[in-house]
């Protein structure tokens, strides 16, 4: 079965490359479940920042996006983690394969949604920051569904793209270009204006700079230039690759999936520096196991 | 230490136990494919090549593990340059081989011949073999108290690298190095690996392999199968990679989830074991003819001479940025055939210590 939009099938055992290659992804719209907030103010949506000079869109940061296998093998979860000033609302959609989901996000005070639809869950709302502690909180989207209903089999690329109040749309993919477009604007520019399908040798060429920069800082050995190349043209176009059938885990020997307490960030700068780095980041409060697994800042 | 001193066989002969394979991009239209054998060659061991060997590079062209073209170096008796008892000189030749020739046998279409120690070329062929630097850095004392540490105490102790000794620095190795046009390869990604066997007045036989480097030395290293201990780095050199998955999935599975296991280093260290296990199963090296070779972080193309493979291969083991502190000495390798420089002299190795003996 061919997905739309041109995707193509991924062979996770292709063992030259630590990278997972991309694939051309289909962000068709499935079984869309939104959940609908009353007197919810939507902004209007627009693709890129209202601000076109100032590269990353504001309320951008720390957007992380995490695909794993449940405690119940049958079922995938989906979340995406961001930072967003207090008050603020967005809507998020989430694409997973061929489905889709639609997400409307409350800003302060925060009241948790929770829904359920046909077998999926989906929820809403502040998580703590598992990683600063302190009581810090963030945003966040779970979404725990039928992994048949995600892939059938294959691999699915998945991505996210959250739309602010004030027009303003955020891209959310794999822990490479989230590092990435952390710390480039021109990269992040042209990464939070587009889609996977949309992704084109000009994100390719700035990403390739990004990381040969990175390399040449680093102490990289080698030539620089060949090897941005190289780790730019195995992370675009951007998504996280999810095979249900292969190991799971995001490692130095392979990334499928992402699971919130993978060490993701030793593999990330050890890749896009071209030298090991080390950087780990240990979550201070576990996962919960139950739905949302993210633990919820206590209500008063 | 990708390969050195790795089994009884080769104990005992050093000129059949491959210490290292590299594969790489050489000049525009070629690829590069380099044995070394002899660790701590003209000290330790010798520095010529077993009359009875068949030095070949393998190459599978259709990814099921089996090749479909073979060169083959072969030497003659041992004589001296000059008269020179000191100076050794064999004659050479080097065969390519397709079909089932390509899977046994000494029989092949003879490229080129010459002798060792010169630069061999025609027809866009080029072929060198002798003494040569060894190009391969490890802190071999390092990884040996690292892997004591972790089987004796199932602990897992990164600071055992902080000893950063190049232990293989100063050494020489007897290199074949043989630069050729991609289209006598073949086209694309190609999966390939080394051997050596011995053909003669018995049957033939393989005694010694290499893939990738490291694979015996941490991932078949004291494997206890069903209550034995087997010796499985022979069993590797032994067999083919048609059958790794078979043999050797499990022993490497088991090793990398307890490693993992004992670093803290993996969510699901029985799903981290899957993955080690599609990395390295079969022991192949891939590489895509005519691309930048690159063995590092990012994933395996081909090994290019200056690659810190060994950094790469620990940091695979315990899923954490680990390395060693030492690297490829640049200054012994070559922008041109045959790539590796100068061998090191007597004088130059002055003061240098025995090799570490695996255990």
């Amino acid at each position: 079965m061919v997905e739309p939009l041109g995707s193509q099938e991924i062979d996770l055992k292709d063992r030259h490359t630590t990278l997972t290659r991309r694939i051309v992804l289909t962000g068709g719209a499935g079984c869309a479940l939104t959940l609908i907030i009353p007197r919810l103010v939507r902004g209007s949506i627009a693709r890129g920042s209202a601000d076109a000079d100032t590269g990353a869109p504001a309320g951008g940061g720390n957007s992380e996006l995490y695909v794993y296998r449940g405690s119940d093998r049958s079922r995938t979860v989906i979340a995406a983690t961001w930072t967003e000033p207090p008050h603020s609302e967005s809507e998020l959609r989430v694409h997973a394969g061929k489905q889709s989901w639609t997400v409307e996000v409350q800003g302060v005070p925060s009241i948790p949604i929770f829904s359920q639809q046909d077998e999926c869950q989906l929820f809403s709302g502040d998580i703590l920051d598992r990683v600063h502690g302190h009581g810090a909180r963030l945003k966040a989207a779970v979404i725990e569904a039928p992994t048949h209903i995600i892939t059938s089999g294959r691999v699915a690329g998945v991505w996210a793209e959250r739309f602010s109040q004030d027009g303003t749309r955020v891209r959310f993919g794999s822990a490479f270009m989230a590092r990435l477009v952390a710390t480039d604007p021109a990269a992040a520019k042209l990464y939070h204006a587009s889609s996977p399908t949309e992704d084109g040798e000009e994100l390719t060429e700035r990403v390739a700079k990004a990381i040969a920069a990175n390399a040449r800082a680093s102490g990289y050995t080698g030539n620089a230039s060949a090897y941005g190349l190289r780790v730019a043209s195995a992370i675009t176009p951007d998504a996280v690759l999810f095979d249900p059938i292969s190991p799971v885990g995001f490692t130095f020997a392979a990334q499928n999936g992402r699971h919130p307490d993978d060490p993701v960030q030793s593999v990330v700068d050890s890749v896009l520096n071209g030298t090991l780095t080390t950087r780990i980041s240990p979550p201070s409060l576990p996962l919960e196991d139950r739905f949302p697994y993210f633990p919820q800042p206590t209500r008063v | 230490m990708s390969h050195h001193f790795d089994t009884p066989t080769a104990k005992e002969d050093p000129r059949i136990n491959i210490c290292d394979f590299y594969l790489f991009d050489g000049a525009p239209g070629t690829t590069v494919m380099a044995l070394t054998v002899n660790p701590d060659a003209a000290r330790l061991a010798p520095d010529t090549f077993r009359d009875e060997g068949i030095y070949a590079f393998r190459f599978d062209l259709d990814g099921d593990s089996r090749e479909e073209v073979t060169f083959k170096v072969r030497f003659g008796e041992i004589g001296h340059a000059g008269g020179d008892e000191h100076k050794h000189v064999q004659s050479l030749q080097l065969r390519r081989a397709t079909g089932a020739e390509a899977i046994s046998g000494a029989a092949g279409e003879v490229l080129l011949e010459g002798k060792t120690g010169q630069i061999v070329q025609k027809s866009g062929i080029r072929l060198y073999a002798g003494l040569a630097p060894d190009l391969f850095a490890g802190d071999a004392f390092a990884i040996l108290h690292f892997m004591a540490t972790f089987y004796k105490e199932n602990r897992y102790d990164p600071d055992a690298f902080l000893h950063r000794q190049n232990y293989f620095d100063k050494r020489n190795v007897s290199v074949i190095v043989i630069e050729v046009p991609n289209h006598l390869i073949g086209k694309g990604t190609v999966h390939a690996w080394t051997t050596v066997s011995l053909y003669g007045h018995a049957p033939e036989v393989q005694v010694s392999r290499w893939g990738l480097p490291l694979v015996t030395h941490v991932f078949l290293g004291d494997i206890a199968q069903d209550g034995k201990k087997e010796d499985l780095r022979e069993k590797f050199n032994r067999s083919v990679p048609a059958d790794d998955v078979v043999n050797f999935a499990a022993p490497i599975a088991d090793f990398a989830q307890k490693m993992a296991t004992t670093a803290g280093s993996a969510v699901h260290p029985a799903e981290y074991a899957k993955q080690i296990v599609g990395r390295l199963c079969p022991t192949t090296l891939s590489y895509e003819l005519g691309t930048q070779a690159a063995f590092d972080q990012a994933g395996f193309n081909g090994r290019a001479l200056a690659d810190d493979v060994m950094d790469v291969i620990l940091t695979l083991t315990t899923n954490r940025p680990l390395a060693d502190g030492v690297a490829p000495d640049r200054s012994r390798m070559r922008s041109e055939f045959p790539y590796f420089g100068e061998p090191f002299t007597s004088a130059e190795q002055v003061g240098l210590k025995p090799p570490a003996k695996a255990t």
